[in-house]
């Protein structure tokens, strides 16, 4: 049984369709990856799942209907989201941004904010720091941080490695990997840099245009010569 | 005369500073000006008259009342008007202007049209080095800290008031962290109205009570986000005392007519200056 699962959702921005009937299945403890150049609707997609959006189809978590739920109920239910742009709390420090996190998860706030700074030292090192003054890889830490404060058991990072350093991708690509595999979180990303979704990825969607195609593997990815020519440049 | 200034400038902005905090919270959290925001001072002051001097309740249970009317007028407001037209500043605020007005019209219906006197809430009369403050005012002012400083504690150290702030910074990030805005947006006008009934209390034993005093408070509000910026606490304390000494060293040197004229300069000053204020940013 997935632990997520979503059909045939569609998402209207106004009378624009951002999202013509996306079907996504994720097995729990697995890490899965949507990969789409910009504007395809990829945080639209990650948007819908938390409830963030106008929207139609069926959104299934851990056995519960979530299309039609608050925002706040579905984060309670389990979800941890990392937005594409963190939408941190720009003028509190990193401690108190994580705390926020804890709104919904108020009996594990310690232990929580251990594992946040075992995973993030820097964190630690900085609690007191304004987010605004962060640098864009202290700020998805902090924005990981964060989405880890509820407890989660399905978490959602939309764009990981936007606008950062090749030395930071592959720190942030190490966490999830031990969020992953240590702690078993099941993970959903999205990605325009298609390396770095398949490095984490078992199964990989495309999405384009608000249309997403069956799931593949990082190997038959590869192999596949349209996919090669849009992402690969040969 | 310097201590004078220095005395009446403290105490005078003491209260500004309480005057103006339920309002800036508002706008801070909602981004929206309530207009309507004098008729809790109003309702502050009228309240606890009719329940001290008219039923003759003590002093702490007018006070209750009062604050409880100003917590439902705030709810109210928010409930049947402004949650309707959040999408929509201007509609907001014509609208609470509007019920400013309509409330205004019924106290003249339900008190009368003749202004009325407030007995101060404690008497007596404090002289130091030749200057006298009147009891009253010194406690409006050691209420306007006591208040100030119990919120910024509860912004900064509980979890609703840090959600408060976080639904002030990032709506979104707010949300994505389990916070729901309706409900930190009716926690926030409730205290807003509290905070109102609260230096409508003060303000009314400061001057009197008649239908009109909403107005004299909704500009120092105003001006007190304007020259402050928007949301810092800290900065709208700071901006009540900017406005508060301004108005007592015009009214002391230069004439006592110019009260609230210099508030009115202010608001000009700054908003051609530094439009975002003085202290400007999204923090609450």
């Amino acid at each position: 049984m997935a632990l997520l699962s979503i059909g045939d959702l569609d998402v209207f921005y106004g009378r624009a369709q951002a999202l013509h009937g996306v079907s996504l299945e994720v097995e729990a403890g697995s890490i899965v990856a949507v990969v789409g150049p910009n504007g395809a609707g990829k945080s639209t997609l990650l948007d819908s799942i938390v409830g963030l959006t106008r929207r139609r189809g069926q959104i299934t978590f851990a056995d519960t209907d979530i299309t039609r739920m608050s925002p706040a109920r579905i984060i309670r239910l389990g979800i941890g989201y990392a937005t594409e742009r963190g939408n941190l709390f720009p003028f509190m420090g990193v401690k108190e941004n994580l705390l926020v996190g804890a709104y919904r998860k108020r009996d594990a706030i310690e232990a929580n904010l251990r594992t946040v700074f075992d995973l993030f030292p820097r964190l630690e090192e900085r609690q007191k720091q304004e987010t605004a003054t962060q640098s864009g890889g202290e700020r998805q830490m902090a924005s990981l941080g964060r989405a880890l404060m509820s407890s989660p058991t399905l978490l959602m990072v939309d764009e990981p490695t936007l606008g950062l350093a090749p030395r930071v991708c592959l720190e942030i690509a190490a966490v999830l990997k031990d969020l992953n595999e240590r702690l078993g979180l099941t993970i959903v990303i999205t990605e325009q840099n298609v390396n770095f979704a398949m490095s984490l990825a078992r199964e990989v969607y495309l999405l384009e245009t608000g249309r997403i195609g069956e799931p593949r593997t990082p190997e038959e990815l590869r192999e596949s010569p349209e996919i090669a020519a849009a992402y690969f440049g040969d | 005369m310097a201590l004078q200034i220095l005395i009446q400038g403290f105490v005078l902005s003491g209260l500004y500073a309480l005057i103006a905090v339920g309002f800036t919270m508002i706008f801070s959290v909602g981004r929206v000006l309530n207009l309507a925001y004098g008729v809790y001072i109003m309702l502050g002051g009228y309240i606890y008259y009719a329940a001290l001097q008219e039923a003759g309740l003590p002093v702490f249970a007018s006070f209750i009342l009062a604050i409880l009317a100003g917590v439902t007028f705030g709810l109210l407001t928010y409930i049947l008007l402004v949650r309707r037209l959040e999408d929509n500043p201007i509609a907001v605020e014509i609208s609470t202007l509007i019920l400013a007005v309509v409330m205004q019209a019924l106290i003249v219906v339900i008190f009368g049209a003749a202004p009325k006197t407030m007995w101060p809430v404690i008497r007596g009369v404090l002289r130091y080095e030749g200057v006298s403050v009147t009891m009253n005012i010194l406690l409006a002012t050691g209420v306007s800290w006591v208040v100030l400083g119990g919120l910024m504690a509860f912004v900064r150290y509980t979890h609703l008031g840090r959600a408060i702030r976080a639904v002030s910074m990032d709506r979104k990030g707010a949300v994505i962290s389990g916070i729901e805005p309706s409900v930190i947006s009716m926690v926030t006008w409730a205290l807003s109205g509290a905070f109102g009934a609260i230096a409508g209390v003060f303000f009314a034993t400061f001057t009197q009570l008649d239908s009109h005093m909403w107005v004299f408070p909704l500009i120092i509000s105003v001006a007190v986000v304007i020259v402050g910026g928007i949301g810092s606490i800290v900065g709208s304390l700071i901006a009540a005392h900017i406005i508060g000494f301004v108005e007592t060293i015009t009214t002391t040197l230069i004439a006592a007519e110019l009260r609230g004229v210099s508030t009115m300069l202010l608001i000009i000053l700054v908003l051609l200056v530094r439009p975002k204020g003085l202290f400007g940013k999204a923090e609450l």
